[in-house]
């Protein structure tokens, strides 16, 4: 199964979590999404917004400098 | 009516030497060389020479030298006594300056890690992270002042992050619940629960609109199957 990427380095909170919501409705149940930024609030932004709308926080990866890469399952 | 003395005379006293008060008829009786015969009163701190109170040797030194007792009572065991003094009052200016050293070190190191904290706080705070906090204890006023302004700027600045954040959960939770109900799942529901009075009152509207649409679209069901019932039954 393909994981579509979505690189949001460079934005603000809460621009990402908009991003991801606009992308949401594309995604089928069981896809991965896979999202890069470097916001301080952005790991706690997808957390909420993974718990708000029932979807899976699957994992975080710290690439250093703040850039952090998270994967939803839908 | 002034006599020099023979420094082989001398007995360590100022017995035989001349005394101020008598010379310049002095009536400063709270002078602390009136009426002393102890040491020479150059060498005596807080005397009252020309209606002023003096400080220490060092401090009078100018006064002293152009005095014409000084000249006079200088003698052997004079010089010794105030180079003596002079000495320990170089040795007292020099702990002072030690001290006063120290402690301007210490403020300048406590100066640098204060402002380097607030550095960093504030680099933190502009890239966009209002959750930074720093103690904001310190031996400056200044200092610790500053860490104040620092964390409570961070906090207003998370109060408005946090209510834009609010306001992005909202928005984001009532899109994926349209458009579920726009591909037909009547089931979705703006669940999640808002501080935000606006958000609350959209969630409520939000639900009820489905709601009634899925009502209307039910009893148009009903309707279009009760017709389809009728025709069935009329059409021979």
């Amino acid at each position: 199964m393909a994981i579509e990427v979505l690189d949001m380095l460079g934005m603000k909170c809460p621009q990402p979590v908009l991003k991801i919501a606009v992308r949401a409705p594309d995604m089928n149940p069981d896809e991965i999404l896979e999202v890069l930024g470097d916001c301080p609030t952005f790991e706690r932004d997808v957390r909420v917004w993974c718990e708000r709308l029932g979807k899976t926080f699957l994992s975080i990866r710290d690439e250093g400098k703040g850039r952090k890469r998270i994967q939803i399952r839908f | 009516m002034f006599r020099w003395k023979n420094p082989e005379e001398n007995d360590g006293a100022m017995a035989e030497k001349i005394k101020c008060w008598e010379i310049f008829q002095c009536r400063e009786e709270k002078c602390p060389a009136y009426g002393s015969e102890k040491e020479p009163c150059w060498l005596v701190e807080g005397t009252r020479c020309r209606h002023e109170i003096q400080g220490d040797f060092l401090g009078k030194v100018d006064l002293c030298i152009e005095c014409e007792i000084f000249s006079v009572n200088m003698d052997l065991a004079a010089m010794g006594a105030s180079f003596k003094a002079i000495s320990e009052q170089f040795e007292r200016a020099r702990n002072t300056l030690e001290e006063r050293d120290r402690e301007l070190e210490n403020i300048s190191l406590e100066m640098a890690l204060g402002l380097s904290e607030v550095f960093e706080a504030l680099r933190e705070i502009s890239s966009g992270d209002p959750l930074v906090r720093i103690p904001e204890d310190s031996s400056l006023e200044l200092i610790s002042k500053l860490k104040q302004l620092v964390n409570r700027t961070a906090e207003n600045l998370g109060e408005m992050v946090d209510l834009s954040h609010e306001f992005a959960m909202g928005l984001a939770e009532h899109f994926d619940v349209l458009h579920r109900v726009t591909r037909g799942d009547m089931t979705a529901r703006v669940r999640g629960d808002s501080n935000v009075e606006l958000l609350e009152s959209l969630k409520q509207v939000t639900n009820q609109m489905i709601a009634s649409v899925h009502d209307e679209i039910n009893e148009r069901k009903q309707v279009t199957a009760d017709l389809k019932g009728v025709r069935k039954n009329t059409v021979p």
